[in-house]
């Protein structure tokens, strides 16, 4: 079997994979938040007791980079062949590249996307404290789609990939 | 909570207020506010308006002269000087002397004076530090500036030319303006500093080379001598002006010892202005004052009593608050949770139908702020400089909350550290074997069992969540939402653990129960969630799409969770880069084992406040939108029971 594909090993390719996944999600997270903490900090410029309600609205954006950093934790842990990297042929490497990009790209995107409508959700709460309940629902739904990514990255490691491990010898 | 209400003859109004100040057991309520709804009341009854204008005057002057001093307080520092330098105590008989004690109306008026001096010398040192600073390229210069506009035909203009025009400048005055001549005074890397000397038939073509070239004039309005001269004059001045700033700040100072009776004056006047507040929040008729609000159960027999002793022409009456009357809200919780009341109130209260979150907020949050840092040695220093705090330091009742939060944080840490084998991020080949034991995992190199721990905690907290709005829609009469609604839901849950625990562990019943509930639960969640939709259809399918959106919305909750396992897992990560640091420059001969030392303890210090951070924000994260919005409706308006209330001093006999 070819150790490498497209010129790269297995464990290029995987690595490759942890890496992407979380620069996607990472600087996507940081976008996000960029733009809620912009927001909430004119808000609290004039209401520093909006300081309890602001801060939810300014993390919600930092949950891609957490999923981000798991797919690369899970790359880097779970996904090493027992036997060693270099047991790893390019193809499946490949596979491990392929699993990690959901979130890497719909990390970027909501986390990115999330980050303005928190920012909307932190003028909403501004104006009317009481809706602080709705506006935390608003960018929440944007997270749904991160969290799919997520699980599609995961499933794909292990009922895709993993089965291969276990045929493979690995 | 009880309503109370309590009609008194209006002579009787401030003896009234006294009497429920010092019991400081009644949230009065602001009867005018409500009178826009009930128009037949209006006519009876007016508001009565009463002037607390000198009062009001009498804190903003307190406020002008706590600023003042605490402008030029010495040895003022940031955040944890405050905390350390100790708050102002008082005995209650202190506190009402205070009033008799200052002087304010005097004091004021000489600070004041004081004050607008202040600024005029301070806007004078400015203005005065801008002309030596302008004058200092000019000093050269030995013409008397008053002369320099004393010519006949030529006009004297002072100049500064950017070094990169200046050529082409020169060029272009000697065609066009050949009646000019200039002297250079100064010249710096980029600019030249001229006296131009024009005729004055000239001074156009002058004026447009001078914007084509970008160049400035320099004026000095008012001054006559020449530039060393009047430098040397606005010098002396200054020093003068300085002189005398250091006397009014001086003046200033001698005032500080006044500062502690001034915080008391300021609580004194404030809890004044709160007894006439609530003069205007009772309604009246010619002769009788109507005051509403609401007292505690508890405190009913004793409020009862006191006004009693008042006489008998009060008519005082309770009642149970209707449906649509909606009572403040007071968390009442035991010494041990009162301090997850904090994570509350950043929230917003809830709303007096709900249940009181607290005893389930406290638990959980300490749990996961622990999970975040999940190290031994990081929990020890938070507790131990958690119990330090509570000893020695002399903190509000509200940072008392606080740290006493983070002292359960810190234990918790710990606790959790034991189990992921968390030492200063030391890693696992170097830890001792007796610390490895079995049931505790290494973060770094084995993820998955904490993962699934994450998990299967994300999955307890949310429930509790809907089993929490479950018992509310119970207690409010709504038996079949509660059973139908979230019953389902939590059964479907239950039956999914099973399953995880059955499959795991490899015990087959358990397995089974667990599919038949979480069939169960969802064939429930599909016929019955959806009770209240008319037709049949309705719903069926609408308990579909609420299944969907369980499914969906769950797996995406649980999936939140797992960032305390990242958080967990940056700590011991970043930890271990640190020992790795030092132990790489220890081998340096004598000034290794330093630097070693150095690093170590200023890199895990770093390590600890960074994660302190993220561990307190993202718990926070995890209880108000995975677990609040299972069940929290916020809306309660906080109980503050009229009573002495100080913020600046401390009363210790109250």
């Amino acid at each position: 079997m070819e150790a490498t594909f497209g010129g790269l090993s297995g464990m290029h390719w995987a690595l490759l994979g942890a890496v992407v996944a979380m620069i996607g999600g990472g600087a996507g997270s940081s976008m996000g938040i960029t733009y809620v903490a912009n927001v909430a900090g004119g808000v609290l410029t004039d209401m520093p007791e909006r300081f309890g309600p602001m801060l939810p609205l300014v993390v919600i954006p930092g949950t891609q980079g957490i999923y981000g950093f798991i797919t690369a934790v899970l790359v880097a842990f779970v996904m090493k062949p027992s036997s060693g990297w270099e047991a790893l042929p390019g193809w499946l490497g490949f596979l491990i590249f392929l699993a990690c990009l959901p979130v890497c790209f719909v990390g970027f995107v909501s986390g990115m996307f999330q980050g303005l409508t928190a920012a909307g959700a932190a003028g909403m709460v501004a104006k009317r404290r009481e809706e602080m309940g709705r506006a935390l629902v608003l960018p929440a739904l944007v997270e749904t789609y991160a969290v799919l990514s997520l699980i599609i990255t995961i499933l794909s490691f292990f009922v895709i990939i993993r089965p291969f491990y276990t045929s493979l010898g690995i | 909570m009880l309503k109370l209400e309590v009609l008194t003859p209006l002579d009787k109004r401030d003896e009234l207020v006294e009497l429920l100040y010092h019991l400081g057991a009644v949230h009065v309520e602001d009867l005018p506010a409500h009178l826009e709804s009930q128009e037949a009341l209006q006519e009876l009854v007016d508001p009565c308006l009463m002037d607390a204008r000198e009062t009001k005057l009498a804190l903003s002057k307190t406020e002008f002269l706590l600023e003042l001093l605490e402008r030029f307080e010495e040895g003022k520092g940031g955040f944890f000087s405050a905390f350390l330098s100790g708050r102002v105590h008082l005995t209650y008989e202190e506190f009402l002397a205070v009033e008799r004690e200052v002087d304010l109306e005097g004091l004021y008026r000489e600070l004041e004076q004081i004050e607008v001096r202040l600024r005029h010398v301070e806007s004078s040192i400015n203005e005065s530090r801008r002309t030596v600073e302008a004058l200092r390229n000019w000093v050269e210069f030995d013409l008397r500036l008053s002369e320099a506009s004393e010519f006949e035909r030529c006009s004297l203009f002072l100049v500064i030319v950017p070094e990169a025009s200046f050529a082409s400048w020169a060029e272009e005055m000697e065609q066009v303006c050949p009646l000019s001549a200039w002297e250079e005074v100064r010249r710096t890397t980029d600019s030249r500093y001229l006296a131009v000397l024009v005729h004055q038939e000239q001074l156009a073509s002058f004026e447009e080379l001078s914007s084509k070239h970008g160049l400035e004039e320099v004026s000095f309005p008012g001054l006559e001598d020449t530039p060393q001269g009047e430098m040397m004059r606005v010098k002396k001045r200054l020093e003068e002006l300085e002189t005398e700033k250091a006397t009014l700040v001086e003046r200033i100072s001698e005032k500080m010892p006044l500062k502690p009776k001034l915080l008391a004056l300021y609580d004194y006047y404030s809890n004044l202005l709160k007894k006439e507040e609530a003069k205007n929040q009772m309604l009246r008729t010619e002769r009788t004052v109507l005051v509403g609000g609401w007292v505690e159960e508890t405190r009913k027999e004793e409020l009862e009593k006191a006004l009693r002793s008042l006489g008998e022409d009060l008519d005082v009456s309770f009642s149970s608050p209707s449906e649509q009357e909606i009572p403040p809200t007071k968390l009442v919780n035991r010494k041990r949770t009162v301090p997850a009341e904090t994570i509350i109130n950043l929230f917003g209260l809830p709303h007096p139908a709900e249940t009181d979150p607290t005893p389930f907020v406290a638990p959980f949050f300490v749990l996961f702020f622990g999970m975040c840092i999940s190290d031994v040695g990081y929990g020890l220093l938070l507790a131990l400089a958690a119990w330090w705090a509570l000893r020695k330091l002399d903190l509000s009742a509200a940072a008392r909350n606080f740290v006493r939060l983070i002292l359960y944080c810190g234990l918790s840490a710990m606790a959790v550290g034991v189990f992921t084998r968390g030492y200063f991020g030391i890693e696992g080949e170097m830890l001792p074997g007796f610390l490895k034991f079995p049931g505790s995992q290494d973060v770094l190199n084995n993820p998955v069992p904490i993962m699934l721990v994450c998990a299967a905690l994300g999955l307890l907290h949310i429930s509790i969540g809907v089993a929490i709005e479950m018992y509310d829609n119970i207690r409010n009469n709504s038996i079949w939402a509660g059973l139908f609604e979230q019953g389902t839901t939590l059964l479907m849950w239950a039956g999914l653990a099973l399953l995880a625990l059955g499959a795991g562990a490899k015990v087959d019943p358990l397995r089974k129960v667990g599919i038949y509930a979480l069939a169960g639960g969802a064939a429930g969640v599909v016929l019955l969630s959806n009770y209240k939709s008319k037709s049949l259809l309705g719903k069926f399918f609408g308990g579909l799409y609420n299944l969907y959106g369980l499914f969906g919305g769950t797996i995406g909750d649980v999936a939140s969770y797992l960032r305390l396992y990242a958080l967990g897992m940056a700590t011991v990560a970043i930890g271990s880069v640190v020992n790795r640091m030092a132990l790489m420059i220890k081998g340096i001969p004598v000034l290794g084992i330093i630097l070693m030392v150095v690093i170590l303890a200023g890199g895990h210090l770093f390590n600890l406040l960074i994660n302190l951070l993220s561990a307190f924000v993202h718990p926070l994260r995890l209880q108000y939108v995975e677990f609040f919005s299972k069940f929290y409706e916020d809306g309660g308006v906080p109980f503050r029971p009229l009573g002495l209330e100080t913020s600046k001093v401390v009363i210790d006999d109250r």
